[in-house]
């Protein structure tokens, strides 16, 4: 984090960026707006990354399949297809992202987490997750039909918001994303580590626990679907964190309590956002949040799938 | 003691079978035969809550079934089903101890006691040396007595359990039945579903079976061969 807080185009003495962070006004006033705005970018990066390593986990714990996560399942691209109408029909909102964007955002993460859940039924495992694939597919045609009707403003706002970044932290809405964003990440540290406990071992498990299905269930949907939609709408779709990080976690811990996995995806979903932002604002030209993380999350998803069957039980 | 009186057990509008009267007393052990698809399982399940496939008037310990909350059906039942699927690193320990769940907060933090009790019940099985294996990469026998495990864990006062001499070699076999029997000795109630009309002979103090889609219960003493012509082969 503080890496990512004092290295950066504009160099700033170490010990200024301390004393910035500590509270203490510098003498050059421009460092401490840069510090500043680097501050929140990585604060965003911090609960962003580590919120969608969350979502990941629970989708994969839920589905119990370990390719599953907030990409694969097609949810982020059901919010990008929200998001797409909102840019291309609201010409008159200001700002980065209104209120209709993320009206029509969590809408359509919603309709794909409804789709997914009613198919969960009748579909297990891979199948499942072909068939988000090809939601995210849809989606993604859908959108470039979009994209083909509006103009070059509209289209250059929706491309930039389609690379990833977390650095959209200027506007007005970035303080209650963030109290919200934490709010849920508070919600999943607290109350699912028993409930997903539960859920790797079944629907007789689940209600055996205490719980009842259908509640749990809708609760766990709505807790992803908020998750993955606020960060989707904030920073992009990005892609790779959410299915990498929880593999990693549940690779490096020996135990399958979620509590662990839950805080152990949350800090690594955290380091690799900050470091893939550290990477960014220093590659020296404009480059997609999502090739980063594709870098290192393509790999892991590879080595996941070769050694995968015998204990994850592929389907 | 479980008491049922003019059920019947039915998935969807198909009625599956009749129970005029049941009963399932402190120190029984009684098995349920039936042909494939009679509905054994889905009437195990059903008096565990897992599904609302139980129709009439049924209580338990005096309560009314339909007022019981799963919870509390929870801690008066401990259910076997015939395999179980797991997602993760579960190893054989992690699934004795989920058998006491519902006794523990959100957090879902595992006292040192428990542990102990696990690691005991585990022993007391022949499998203690296998707690920390994978539960996936158990033998199929290995995986039932870790089920049973399980059970025992949760410590309840009926013990129902879905076919479980299935995947058990014969030394197992013997093992979990002598175990089967031990807990009904202690004054507790054990009810299983089974393909082994044998093993109802030897151990059960009573049989249950379903015969023209009605649920009859004789004393074991009273079992002949003649029953399974008649459960099995007739239509």
């Amino acid at each position: 984090m503080f890496v990512n807080i004092s290295w950066g185009d504009a160099l700033i003495p170490q010990k200024d960026v301390f004393s910035i962070l500590c509270g203490k006004i510098s003498e050059n006033s421009s460092w401490s707006y840069i510090i500043e705005e680097r501050w929140l970018r990585t604060l965003n990066a911090v609960f962003s990354g580590g919120a969608l390593a969350i979502s990941g986990l629970i989708i994969q714990s839920f589905f119990r399949n370990p390719l599953a996560g907030p990409g694969v399942l097609g949810i982020s691209s059901g919010a990008s297809v929200g998001v797409a109408f909102a840019i291309l029909a609201g010409d008159s909102l200001s700002g980065w992202l209104g209120f209709s964007q993320y009206f029509l955002g969590f809408s359509g993460a919603f309709i794909v987490l409804m789709i997914l859940m009613i198919l969960n039924k009748w579909v297990k495992g891979v199948t499942l997750l072909v068939i988000g694939l090809m939601i995210s597919f849809f989606a993604s045609s859908f959108v470039s039909l979009l994209l083909n009707v509006s103009d070059a403003i509209q289209t250059k706002k929706y491309v930039e918001w389609g690379f990833g970044s977390f650095s959209m932290v200027s506007n007005d809405s970035f303080y209650s994303y963030m109290l919200v964003l934490m709010l849920l990440i508070l919600v999943c540290l607290l109350y699912f580590p028993k409930l997903l406990n539960a859920w790797v071992y079944g629907e007789n498990q689940v209600s055996a626990a205490g719980y009842s299905i259908k509640g749990s269930r809708l609760l766990i949907i709505v807790i992803i679907g908020l998750i993955v939609a606020l960060v989707t709408l904030q920073c992009g779709p990005i892609s790779f964190i959410g299915i990498a990080i929880p593999q990693v976690a549940r690779m490096l811990f020996k135990t399958s309590h979620h509590l662990v996995l839950l805080i152990g995806s949350f800090i690594g979903g955290a380091f690799i956002a900050v470091l893939s932002d550290i990477i960014l604002r220093n590659a020296g030209f404009a480059l997609p949040l999502n090739a980063i993380t594709a870098l290192f999350g393509a790999p892991i998803i590879i080595w996941v799938i070769l050694r995968g069957s015998k204990t994850l039980q592929m389907q | 003691m479980i008491k049922l009186h003019n059920c019947n057990i039915s998935i969807g509008e198909k009625r599956l079978f009749n129970c005029p009267d049941f009963t399932l007393e402190k120190g029984q052990m009684i098995a349920l035969l039936g042909k494939n698809g009679s509905g054994k399982s889905t009437f195990l399940r059903a008096l565990c809550g897992f599904n609302k496939s139980l129709f009439g008037d049924c209580w338990i310990d005096e309560k009314p079934f339909i007022q019981l909350h799963q919870k509390e059906i929870q801690k008066k039942i401990a259910y076997v089903p015939v395999k179980q699927e797991v997602f993760g690193k579960i190893h054989l320990k992690d699934l004795v101890l989920s058998g006491n769940m519902s006794e523990r907060n959100f957090m879902d933090l595992i006292r040192k006691e428990e542990v102990v009790k696990a690691e005991m019940i585990l022993n007391q099985l022949n499998i203690g040396h296998l707690s920390e294996n994978l539960f996936v990469q158990l033998s199929d026998g290995e995986q039932k007595l870790g089920l049973l495990a399980k059970a025992l864990f949760q410590n309840a006062d009926y013990l129902f359990l879905d076919e479980p001499e299935a995947f058990l070699d014969v030394g197992n076999r013997m093992k979990m039945f002598a175990e089967l029997q031990k807990i009904a000795q202690e004054g507790k109630s054990v009810f299983f579903s089974t393909h082994q009309p044998d093993l109802a002979k030897k151990y059960c103090t009573h049989v249950a079976f379903i015969e023209n889609q009605e649920l009859k219960i004789i004393d074991a003493t009273l079992y002949e061969e003649q029953l399974i012509h008649r459960i099995f082969l007739e239509d």
